[in-house]
């Protein structure tokens, strides 16, 4: 009996061949996302193994709501937001508006100096948006079956999250 | 650089690829197989027998000082199992054996699919766990029980370690056709089942993937009218090196059409 041998039923949606071919062409791309959610690589790499886990243990139960990749997806970033430290995801305004001092005398700070606080800042919906955008490459239809928003909402989240970003930035940079 | 490229650099440098990660698809496998805790206690099938729980420890804690004989066992319960080291296919459920409330010792850790196969076209599962104290129960059911009530299926306990590197469970009922099983040493390659007639059944041993405890399976199927009378662990290069045998008083003995392939 091999580790990849499956107990398969009649109706079965995904086969275990199916979900082993997946972890294995896109596992650092689940692992990204999973970082970036989670905010260290060890919880990140738990995450997907046990993502995956659930997947493997429920596929018998997948009922075609979704492409079976975004059903996986789902797992993961579910098993990610299960998994991540509490309190550093999170930035209140205060912390929100201490912004650089340009003659501290440290290195320039480098955009993701920058950034990291302000994306950590954005609503949980528009951070994981740009997360499967980015590093997933997630197409809008697979954003939003792992989102469980519709369609047209996608556009909209990934663009809020732009504008937020840049409006962040441009009070972070104002002296 | 425009505040669209500086977000997306601001982006590949919040979370950098991992690229010299990697990927473990059998850890997946074993997260997979793991189960949950098992149910709360279910009725009993009374039409089986079953031993109250204090025998079943005791006769478990006496093998052990005798490394002797494993109980025959026969427990039933109404509870859902589900497989595990394959893949389950369905929500996580209590074994049978957990349910029956007979006093099993408790697993350390995650119940095992050791083997399936077929018998007289029954399916058959075999499971292992390991306990607290590095024991191991090893039980073979029917699979359509597995899942339900564990009618025909049997279970037993033992210490398998350098002084006892093989222990056997044998078994005879209706539901299954009589049997051998049990847990050998990692270093046995094969398991020789000797019958009362001198007959020899040469059982290949199995790995199960991811248990925790240092040790291959068998499982055998044995004619209906000739009980074991001793088994057998043996190497690669044909050494016996674990043997015990089986006294005359647990030996099953079935009689013409008492059980499947007789």
């Amino acid at each position: 009996m091999t580790t990849s041998e499956a107990i398969l039923t009649a109706d079965e949606a995904i086969s275990a061949e199916e979900l082993e071919e997946l972890y294995r062409s896109r596992y650092h791309r689940f692992l990204r996302v999973a970082e970036a959610i989670t905010g260290d690589l060890p919880t990140a790499q738990d995450a997907v193994q046990e993502g995956f886990a659930r997947a493997l243990r429920a596929r018998a139960q997948f009922r075609g709501e979704s492409r079976p990749e975004t059903w996986v997806w789902r797992c993961v970033v579910n098993a990610a937001h299960n998994n991540r430290r509490p309190a550093e995801a999170e930035l209140s305004d205060e912390a929100m508006a201490e912004k650089p001092d340009p003659t501290a005398g440290v290195e320039p700070l480098t955009a993701a100096v920058i950034m990291k606080p302000l994306i950590a800042a954005l609503p949980a919906q528009q951070r994981l948006a740009l997360f499967l955008r980015y590093y997933a490459d997630l197409d809008y239809r697979a954003i939003s079956e792992v989102l469980g928003v519709e369609l047209g909402t996608v556009g909209a989240t990934l663009h809020k999250a732009h504008a937020t970003l840049k409006k962040k930035l441009e009070e972070a940079q104002t002296p | 650089m425009n505040d669209t490229e500086l977000i997306r650099e601001a982006l590949e440098q919040h979370t950098p690829p991992r690229l010299t990660a990697a990927p473990d698809w059998d850890d997946v496998v074993r997260r997979a197989a793991q189960t949950t805790q098992p149910a709360t206690s279910a009725t009993l099938d009374h039409a089986s027998e079953l031993p109250a729980g204090a025998k079943l420890a005791s006769s478990w804690r006496a093998r052990r000082r005798r490394a002797r004989t494993p109980r025959r066992l026969i427990l039933a319960a109404a509870a859902a199992a589900a497989l595990a080291s394959a893949l389950a296919a369905s929500a996580a459920q209590s074994w049978w054996f957990f349910s029956s409330g007979a006093g099993t010792p408790t697993a350390a850790g995650s119940v095992y699919l050791v083997k399936t196969g077929t018998w007289v076209n029954i399916p058959w599962s075999m499971t292992a766990y390991r306990t607290a104290n590095n024991d191991v129960c090893f039980g073979i059911s029917p699979t359509a029980s597995l899942n339900s009530s564990g009618l025909g299926a049997s279970m037993a306990c033992a210490h398998v370690a350098a002084s006892t590197p093989i222990s056997y469970l044998t078994n005879a009922q209706p539901n299954l056709p009589t049997n051998i099983v049990g847990p050998v040493s990692d270093q046995a390659q094969s398991v020789d089942v000797t019958l009362a007639d001198g007959t020899i059944i040469h059982a290949p041993t199995f790995a199960a993937p991811g248990f925790p405890l240092a040790m291959r399976f068998y499982a055998a199927q044995l004619p209906c009218n000739e009980p074991a009378r001793h088994v057998t662990g043996v190497d690669a290069g044909g050494r016996a090196i674990a043997q015990l045998d089986i006294p005359p008083e647990v030996r099953p003995h079935q009689t013409a059409g008492s059980s499947p392939g007789c």
